[in-house]
């Protein structure tokens, strides 16, 4: 008996259905993939975005800034559901007693301040030198470019890093390697990456975390060779490892492991410094003081621990502080798990 | 960009010759010392001036667009379409602000306008636009309309004169 190949499944390329659609006449005028690709650039995480934003940031008045920054705000909240509700989630955490309504006004102002820092970012990359930056900790800033040793600087998603770091490594006189997380879209990573060469100065130097680019083993010989390395300590993008520590009595939350064993590996002293925004076109750094490891021997499970509850406590204190600028759009908390019986 | 003492924190120039005039009759006490340091920047934007010149026209130009739009005899008759058209209206408005610019660049580039000297010209631009809706306000029969037109006419001469006053004080105190 011949099989009826009208019964054979739709994905499956001999179906007669798709043969059909494959036939040349058929053919749109320009391919789908091409056509799927040029969508996805003005999706949210396409490059559209922000090649507007650079371009725009230099001819908006500087009286319509904060309205199309508004506008634009709102319109990415209501567009971004995923984000959106991720957003809300982490906020139910930190603020258990908020109404709906509240929650979602500081929603929104979690994402005005994100959309502030990118475009004071578009306004940076076009030679407008408009940013105030405030020092909070020289004391700690100045151990740091003191360190005979590399260190580790510990940052959060939040203000305008990309801008702190050519400072910082233009101050303390000792290259920077930053690390971070690529862009999901191809384009925007490659207009990113672009645009961040061209910003940053010869002090800082910029390491992409892609799978396979060994970059644990890269930043643990530049660390042995005394320089300093910077990484986000709170959120877990990608294939990153993580690690679940108390946020709350009711919840953990996922924190990157990566820095710690970093910091473990080479000895580095581990240096938590924030930036934040405190005004229009102003931002604060505040450098806190850093953590030793202990000397000697050490059981390497307990002094990861210890450093990882150190380092959650203080950005816990510093997320409740500045809840409006912590640009985490993912999940970040989950329920306590029960302690077994 | 060079550091400064944190403890006399830098007074931010006013952009506005209203802000400006704000700026001489109210005296700022000086915030107290919250940083270690300072890096000012080269080109300074006082907050409050910002925020509140974009409400004053955000809101403005959005009532001024409603007017318009209500008052208007060619429009169609139903209040939901009309006030639509005039939130359309407005949007386009200030986004014309910004793409009209990035449109006409590359030919404006070709008689040597910076985007500093750009930026200028659509603000001047922009603000042109809007005086000339206040004049067509201003001959409205209904009163709301005529103060809301007259109100953009006195804030813009106002604008004006500070900035002229204000610029004659700089030329006149600097020194030869």
């Amino acid at each position: 008996m011949v099989a009826n190949p009208a019964r054979r499944p739709l994905r499956s390329p001999h179906h007669p259905f798709r043969q059909l659609i494959h036939r040349p006449a058929l053919v749109p005028p320009f391919p789908a993939p091409t056509c799927r690709k040029f969508l996805s650039r003005l999706s949210i995480y396409g490059d559209f975005w922000p090649r507007l934003l650079s371009l725009a940031a230099r001819v908006t008045p500087w009286f319509l800034e904060p309205l199309l920054l508004a506008l634009y705000s709102t319109l990415f909240y209501v567009a971004c559901g995923p984000a959106r509700r991720a957003l809300l989630h982490n906020l139910q955490v930190l603020f258990p007693n908020d109404s709906l309504l509240i929650r979602h006004a500081r929603a929104l102002r979690v994402i005005w301040n994100f959309a502030c820092t990118l475009t004071d970012a578009a306004h940076i990359r076009a030679n407008h030198d408009i940013i105030d930056w405030e020092i909070d900790g020289l004391d700690h800033l100045n151990t740091l470019s003191n360190l005979p040793s590399g260190a580790v600087i510990l940052t959060a998603h939040m203000g305008n890093y990309d801008l702190a770091a050519p400072l910082f490594a233009a101050r303390l006189q000792r290259k920077l390697h930053l690390v971070r997380a690529p862009e999901r879209h191809q384009e925007s990573q490659a207009y990113a990456s672009t645009q961040r060469d061209h910003m940053n100065a010869d002090w800082c130097v910029i390491h992409y975390n892609e799978p396979g680019n060994m970059l644990a083993v890269k930043l643990t010989s530049l660390l042995k060779e005394d320089q300093i390395v910077a990484i986000q300590g709170d959120r877990i993008l990608f294939d990153v490892a993580a690690t679940t520590l108390p946020f709350s009595p009711q919840h953990d939350w996922h924190l990157p492991s990566g820095p710690f064993v970093l910091g473990l590996v080479s000895r580095a002293p581990l240096v938590p410094l924030f930036i934040t925004r405190s005004g229009w076109r102003r931002y604060r750094v505040t450098a806190h003081p850093p953590y030793h490891w202990p000397e000697g021997r050490l059981d390497k499970a307990t002094a990861l621990r210890d450093a990882e509850l150190w380092w959650s406590h203080l950005l816990s204190q510093t997320v409740r502080q500045h809840w409006h600028q912590w640009f985490v759009f993912e999940p970040a908390f989950t329920p306590t798990a029960a302690p077994p019986p | 960009m060079t550091p400064a003492p944190a403890q006399i924190p830098p007074r931010k120039p006013a952009r506005t010759g209203l802000g400006w005039l704000i700026q001489a009759i109210a005296k700022s006490p000086p915030s107290p010392p919250t940083t270690d340091l300072l890096f000012p920047a080269s080109e300074r934007h006082p907050t409050t001036e910002t925020l509140s010149a974009s409400c004053l026209i955000a809101t403005w130009s959005l009532a001024a667009s409603l007017i318009v739009c209500l008052h208007s005899e060619t429009l169609p008759a139903s209040l939901p379409l009309r006030c639509l058209i005039a939130i359309t209206a407005w949007l386009a408005l200030i986004h014309s602000a910004v793409i009209l610019p990035l449109l006409t660049y590359p030919l404006l580039r070709l008689i040597h306008l910076t985007p500093q000297k750009l930026a200028t010209l659509t603000e001047l631009t922009f603000l042109s636009i809007l005086t000339l809706i206040a004049c067509h306000l201003t001959t409205d029969s209904s009163l709301f309309a005529r103060s809301l037109g007259l109100l953009w006419l006195t804030l813009i001469m106002a604008e004006i004169m500070l900035r002229l006053a204000r610029s004659g004080i700089a030329l006149a105190s600097h020194p030869h």
